[in-house]
Parts: C-alpha cells; structure tokens; sequence
C-alpha cells in the first residue's frame, strides 16, 4: 500500500508541478488515482486503510503540495448538474467570470482580471487548446462533457508549471479512461429557450482496454444559439439573436495507449457566428461575420520508471491551428467574402526526469523546447503581407519538495530563452502542511504573459504606412506576482470550510488598444493588481447528496489602464472595481439523490453589480440570481438508458457576458430562460 | 417581485435538501467492488459449483439496481478468480440464483430476507451492508468504520452454505 500511494502520490504531484502538459492525461492527482484506477488492485489490508469519502482538506494535502489554489470538478458532478457546456461548469468556479470579448465570442476572467486573451491556459488529455494567435479561449457550447473523468483548474498562476497562457489560471479537462469507459456512449441534448432554439448536440464516447492495449474516441456535433434576445448596438441598432448568433461544435479525441506509451489526436472545430459586431456597431444588415477556430493536434508521450524513485518522461506535441478564420457571409445568398486567415503551427518538445523518495519528497529536473510558425494566409486591406517571424522559447526547469515534521517545502526555478523577448527567470515557493482537520498553504510565485504572433502581427500592421515617427514598437512580456494563503478545516466528518486570500501584482500589462481610426494595436500598460478573498463550504451528506457553497470576492488595488477602469463623464467612480466583473460572487450546487435512479440538483448563481460599455457610455448591470434545476433519471425502462430534463435560468433573469474592458461592445445577452432534454445510452 | 423570486427560490432549494434519498458514491462503489474481488480470492467454492479448471465465468451477481450493477461490471471488467473470469449480474429475488456464487446486496436493498431465501440453497458467498442482511444470516456484513470499510464473518451460515474461508479472511475481519 505505501509504496503504491508513494507512486501514485509522486505521479500525482508531477500532474501539478511539471511544466509538461502531458502529464495531466496520465496521471491525476494523487487521492483520485487510487480511488479511480488502483483501488481495485489493493489487497485486504490495504483497502481498510483507504477512506471512503476524501474531505476538502484531504483533497487540499493532494492537491496544495502543487503549490496552487485548486478547485477539482468531477465528472460526475458534471452529469448531475445537466452542464449545458462548460460555462455552466466553470461559472461555479470562485473568481471566475464571463465576459463577451467581440463577435460574439466570449471568454474567461479570473479575480477581477481579463484573462481571456492569453492568461487562462486550457487543456483537453494533455492538449493545449488555446489558439496560438493571441491566446485566447472560447466558451459556449464548444467542449464535449460526456467524456469527462474530471477537470482540475488552478485558479491562480500557472506559468511556472504550464508555460505561456497559465498567467491567471489553468483549467484541465481530463477525461475517462478507456477502461473507465468499456463500451459504448451516445447522448443527444435539445433545449430551447421561450423564442427559439437552444441548442442540439450529439455527443459519442467509446472506450475499450485489451491487455496492453487501450482505446478510447469521443467526440461531439452540434449547433447553439448565444441568446433568444434582442441585441441593440451603441447607435440604437437592434437585431434578434433568437435562431442567429450560432455556434457551431465539431470535437474528436481519440486517445491509443499501449504499455508506457501514449498518443492522442485531438481536432476542434468551433465557429462563433456574429451579427453584434466587432465592437460599437453591429454587422451591416443581411449579413454577419462567421470566427473560426479550428485546432488539429497530436500528443505523443513515453513514460518509464526505472524504479519506483525514477521517472522519465519525454513528450511531443504538434498542432496546426486556423484561429480567427473571419468570413463575411450574406443572408441573401451573396458568396462569402473570406476576411482574415493565419495558419499557426506549433511544436514542442519536453523531457524531464524526476526523482521520489519513498517520503514524498521528489526532485524534477526537465527541459523543453517549443515553436510557432505563422502563416499569414489572408489579412484583409491593410494587412501585413509579409512573414511573421517564428517564435521560439528554450525551457529548463527544476523544482524540489521535501517534507519537513513540521513544514512540506517547495522550491521551483523556471528558465526560459525566447529568440524574440529576451530571457525569463521565474520562482515559485510554497509552505503546505495538513494537520488532519485543518490545513493551510502558503504561496508565491511569479507567472508570465509572453506577447504572441498576433499582438505582433498588430503592431507591426499598424505601423504599415506610418511615418517613423508615429509607428510603435512591439510589446515586451507581461509579468505577475501573486501571494496566496489557504486555510481549510473539516468542522464535521462531511463538512469542510475553506479560505484563502490572494494578492495579485501584474506589471508591463498587455493591453489592447483602438485609436480613432479604428486601427488597433497592442501597448504594455504600468500595472494592475488585485486582491480577494475566496471561501468554500461543502457538505457531504453520506449516501444521499453533496452541497457546496463558495463564495468570491475581489477588488482592484492597481489600475493604470482606462480600459479596465469605470469612467463616467465625471470621471473614475469606482477605483475598487474592474470592467465587466462583479466584486461579490456565491454559488451554491446541491445534489440530492432521491433514488438510486433519480437525482435533482439545483444550481444558484449570484453576481452582484457590473459596470461595462456601450460605445463610450458607461453601463450599470444590475445583480442577477441565475437558477438551474436538472432531473436526471438513469436506467429508465432498461439498462444504460438515461434521461435528464433541465430549466436554466429559472427566473428568467437574462444574464448578459460584459465585456471586461472598455471595448466598446455593447453588453452581449446571454440564454434566457431554456428547457433543455437529454437522452443517453450506454452499452 | 425580487423578495417573491428570492421566497421561491429558497423553498425550491429547502425541498429539494430535505427529500433524502439514497446514492452510493463512485469512489465508494469502488472500494466496495475491490472488496468483493478481493474477498473471492480467499474462499472456496465447491467443485459442483466451480470446476478448478477455469473454463466456467465466477458471477457475481447484484441485488436489484441496473446503475450499480453497470458500475460494479466496469470496475471488474477484466479481473478473474483463479481463472475464471468474473461476470457481473442483476438480480431479483425471484429470480434464479442457482448460477450465481457471489450475491451482493448493497445498502439500498433494505430486505434482505428473499435475497437470502433464494440464495439459501446454493453455494453462494452472499456480502451485503445493512446489520439486518447479517442478523439474517448473510456472511459478509461490509460496514462504515471511522470513514473506512471493514468487514465481518458470519462463518457459520458459509459452511452451512458449503464454502471454505481461508483462515487469512478470518483474521481480517473485524465485528462491527
């Protein structure tokens, strides 16, 4: 037993801590390796030793010696929750919030921060799917969530360990094993909201383990529809989003595992259709902008231990990328107009070794080496027509941990060399113990935005031209500092509190900027910070359900970008408050199994005011109570045959995706009230 | 109208919390299967039950819900009894148990008694979790100690049954 939970606990910390992605898809964290794959292979003394239900404190020891704040969704509570997408998962997430970026795509903020753009690092098994253009990361109706094992999300910095785009957070979407599948899944949701249609998706997830052998394929088809509501522009221009606005989903993940060596090949083609416009005005009448982001990616990993104290790891991964493929199309039949397309591949290769001790304490030792090749395709009038260079960072990384009687002690260092920015030497410390039912972590640690081959492209068009004396350089990378503290206490044998506090320092920030001309550009603005405070209470009521309320807090400290700042004709009126995102958040997800085969579980969302922009007038938005319930019964009639019915936004509060900066985009409407059926077979 | 919304939604809410029910947790589900795995490899069936040549499936079979039963063949997909390969079932109480050697009869299953009338004149191993399955004279009472499962014997109903328990299942176990 020791020696397997010593394995499974190296494994699990090297998921966290190692800057190779891979890693995730192979190994998860430590507590739910054993309960997911090992247990069954524990003899009968040391399955008296494993505990049945792990409190908030215990997955805390797991998960703090990755020396982040971490939040773990399981699968599970995906299905129980009728999850439309993963905006309904992530919403409930403390310090999370969406915004709409422009065109209808909307992203991610995190503690009072636009990270959308490069600072919130997504990956599927391993697979980085932000698009290497700008960074950026689209929700709404994009991800498959059939195949999900779980999700592991740092809600902080991840660059030391995930690299460029980790600046704010990281999200790991890590889904079943084939031999957690063993067959064959199929399902289909249809949801409407009270003007029109919602939503139709077919989702696939197939697995089977053979000896050595493991295959597992997932996949997902289907279209949904931003809102059912009227959108008006800065200048009174409207349209009706019921039946327009789509988003279209197209996934395939297919993962082929024999013995030590891993292969996955991920493709991801979504499209965002707009008719709200890039920012102020709306799309000319009879026609709309159709985004495209499309990612074909392939991972291939080779894992060895030499003993149970030796790891070796190598990895490499490919993808080719066509993100913001921007095509005017016509509601009269005209041809579409093909406006903006760049190719982005990007290469990387990660070796690393790593050292365990049958105590847990472990050392990494690791390099890598990553590029991005542009290709500019198509870029409209103005665009740049000649090449982009190619992007290159050198990585060495090392980090050690060891426990002390009184103190676990973590120590990385972070090396990078780009050929375009210079060199990058990044630290993290954190302190972590569990004493049982209270534990606390103490963090620190510094994160990185590096400036992307579309904030150069940017630059270097606006300057196409320009006198010299009018053009701009390029940007320098973007740096953030962030403490962190977390305390948590298990006050009963099923209910666990925990607080942290952050205080983030960003310094050099990349800002996007318009000027009169409508020509955009990127600059470094001095700093932005943050600080908050983020607390979590679950309940778990044994054998029946599980209740968890978290509630969120931030405030600015910093800010000398007037994108970020709420300005009115008077002037600055809240200097504690950022664009877009609201200062308090609480989130409360019950599960409540009525029967072995029927579950309700009811979700609540608060988020209280936000301030956003419409053109240049400043918008208030009032708090919004957004209400879920999803009834999921499972085995209906015969075996693997489930059925869900859900209500969102129960109360028609008509939640609408601020922009988090002062972009001009007036604020985008999101669902009103939907009804949406799910229907799923497995055998 | 806000203060209407806000009483609706708490007594949504309230109902919702106060209708118990029942469900096994995944992880718990999983501890329980490695259980029974585990605690076939210590006994011992007789020949007109399992031959020793492992050409016949060891089943298991699983009072009267498809979800855990689908979960259990999951978990166990793959794993054999010296041999034998183990198949997972759902049963009824009226059903035919002549085929099973391991009935399993989780929490929820809170009468036990036709479970045990059915499987009373075959050689099977029955494992079950509420204290009335052991009262009744079910052999392996699985329980919640201090967060961890344990399990008792009741060794008596399985050599009355015509198993053999190896010494080493008898010494792990614990009274409740």
């Amino acid at each position: 037993m020791k020696r397997k939970i010593i394995k499974n606990l190296a494994g699990g910390l090297f998921a966290l801590t190692i800057p190779c992605e891979c890693a995730f898809a192979s190994a998860p964290l430590s507590c739910d390796t054993i309960s997911e794959t090992d247990i069954v292979d524990l003899d009968l003394s040391e399955l008296a030793e494993v505990p049945v239900f792990l409190s908030a404190n215990q997955k805390a020891t797991c998960t703090s010696q990755a020396a982040g704040i971490v939040t773990v969704i399981s699968g599970q509570e995906i299905r129980n929750m009728g999850a439309r997408d993963l905006i309904d998962v992530l919403q409930l997430v403390p310090g999370f919030s969406f915004g709409v970026d422009t065109s209808n795509v909307v992203g991610l903020g995190i503690r009072g921060i636009q990270a959308h753009e490069g600072k919130v690092a997504v990956f599927v098994d391993g697979i980085n799917l932000n698009e290497h253009r700008f960074g950026t990361t689209q929700f709404g109706n994009h991800f498959s969530t059939e195949q999900i094992d779980r999700i592991e999300i740092i809600r902080g910095p991840g660059s030391i360990i995930h690299g460029n785009f980790a600046e704010m957070g990281v999200i790991n979407i890590i889904s079943k094993s084939a031999a957690q599948i063993n067959g064959i899944k199929v399902s289909g949701q249809y949801g409407r909201y009270e003007r029109g249609e919602a939503r139709k998706n077919a989702e696939l997830v197939a697995g089977k383990k053979w000896e050595d052998w493991e295959i597992s394929l997932s996949g997902k088809y289907g279209r949904a529809h931003r809102s059912d509501r009227i959108y008006q522009d800065a200048v009174g221009q409207s349209f009706d989003m019921a039946d327009q606005n789509e988003l279209d989903s197209r996934m395939i993940n297919l993962g082929v595992k024999y013995k030590e060596i891993g292969l996955r090949f991920l493709a991801d083609d979504y499209s965002v259709n707009s008719r709200d416009g890039f920012a102020a005005t709306m799309s000319e009448p009879g026609r709309y902008l159709a985004n495209r982001f499309t990612t074909y990616a392939a991972n291939l990993n080779f894992q060895h231990d030499f003993t149970e104290a030796i790891q070796l790891d190598l990895n490499a991964q490919f993808s080719h990328q066509n993100p913001w493929e921007r095509t005017r199309k016509h509601l009269d039949g005209q041809p579409p107009l093909l406006r903006e397309q760049v190719f982005v591949d990007f290469y990387k290769f990660d070796a690393k070794t790593t050292l365990a001790s049958e105590k847990g304490n472990y050392l990494v030792l690791g390099n890598s080496f990553a590029f991005n090749k542009f290709d500019l395709r198509e870029t409209g009038a103005g665009g740049l027509k000649t090449p982009l260079p190619t992007f290159s960072d050198y990585t060495a990384y090392a980090e050690a941990s060891y426990a002390f009687p009184w103190v676990t002690m973590l120590a990385g260092l972070r090396f990078d060399a780009y050929n375009e920015y210079g060199t990058n030497l990044a630290p993290r410390f954190a302190l972590t113990k569990d004493f049982g039912r209270f534990h606390f972590k103490a963090l620190y640690s510094q994160a990185f935005r590096i400036p992307t081959g579309g904030n150069y492209q940017k630059n270097a068009e606006y300057n196409l031209g320009r006198p010299a004396a009018e053009q701009i350089g390029q940007v320098n990378p973007e740096r953030t500092y962030t403490a962190e503290i977390e305390f948590g206490y298990q006050l009963f044998d099923n209910l666990d509190l925990t607080i942290n506090l952050f205080d983030i320092r960003s310094k050099n920030i990349i800002l996007y900027q318009i000027d009169e001309n409508d020509d955009d550009f990127y600059i470094n603005a001095a700093g932005q910070n943050t600080r908050g405070i983020e607390t979590g209470l679950l309940y778990n009521a044994n054998g029946w359900g599980y209740l968890k309320l978290d509630y969120s807090y931030y405030q600015s400290t910093r800010n000398t970008a007037d994108k970020y700042k709420i300005i009115d004709a008077q002037g600055q009126i809240h200097d504690r408050l950022n664009v877009g995102f609201p200062t308090h958040k609480v989130t409360l997800n019950a599960h409540a199994a009525i029967t072995p085969s029927f579950s309700i579980n009811p979700t609540l969302v608060f988020v209280s005011d936000r301030y956003g922009y419409t053109g240049d007038r400043l918008t208030h938005h009032a708090p919004s109570w957004n209400a879920n319930v999803y009834f999921r019964y499972q085995n209906l009639l015969t075996k693997g045959l489930e059925v869900g019915l859900g209500v969102y936004d129960i109360f028609n509060e008509r939640f609408e995706y601020v922009q988090p900066y002062h972009g001009g985009h007036p604020a985008l409407p999101g669902p009103s009230r939907e009804i949406m059926l799910k229907l799923s077979y497995q055998y | 109208m806000r203060i209407m919304q806000l009483l609706m939604k708490s007594v949504l809410l309230l109902a919702l919390l106060l209708g118990q029910g029942w469900a096994m947790d995944q992880r718990e589900l999983t501890i329980k299967a490695a259980y029974l795995f585990r605690l076939s490899l210590f006994v011992e069936w007789p020949p007109s039950s399992l031959n020793s040549t492992g050409s016949e499936p060891m089943r298991f079979c699983i009072a009267g819900d498809q979800g855990t039963t689908e979960s259990l063949e999951t978990l166990l997909a793959g794993k054999a009894i010296n041999q034998h390969k183990i198949e997972v079932a759902e049963v009824q109480p009226r059903d035919d148990l002549s085929a099973c050697h391991l009935l399993y009869l989780p929490e929820y299953i809170r009468s036990p008694h036709p479970f045990l009338q059915a499987a009373a004149s075959h050689p099977i191993l029955t494992v079950g979790e509420t204290e009335a399955f052991y009262r009744q004279g079910g052999m392996i009472f699985l329980y919640n100690k201090d967060n961890r499962i344990r399990f008792a014997i009741n060794e008596q109903a399985a050599k009355e049954a015509g198993l053999e328990l190896r010494a080493q299942l008898l010494h792990l176990s614990q009274q409740p």
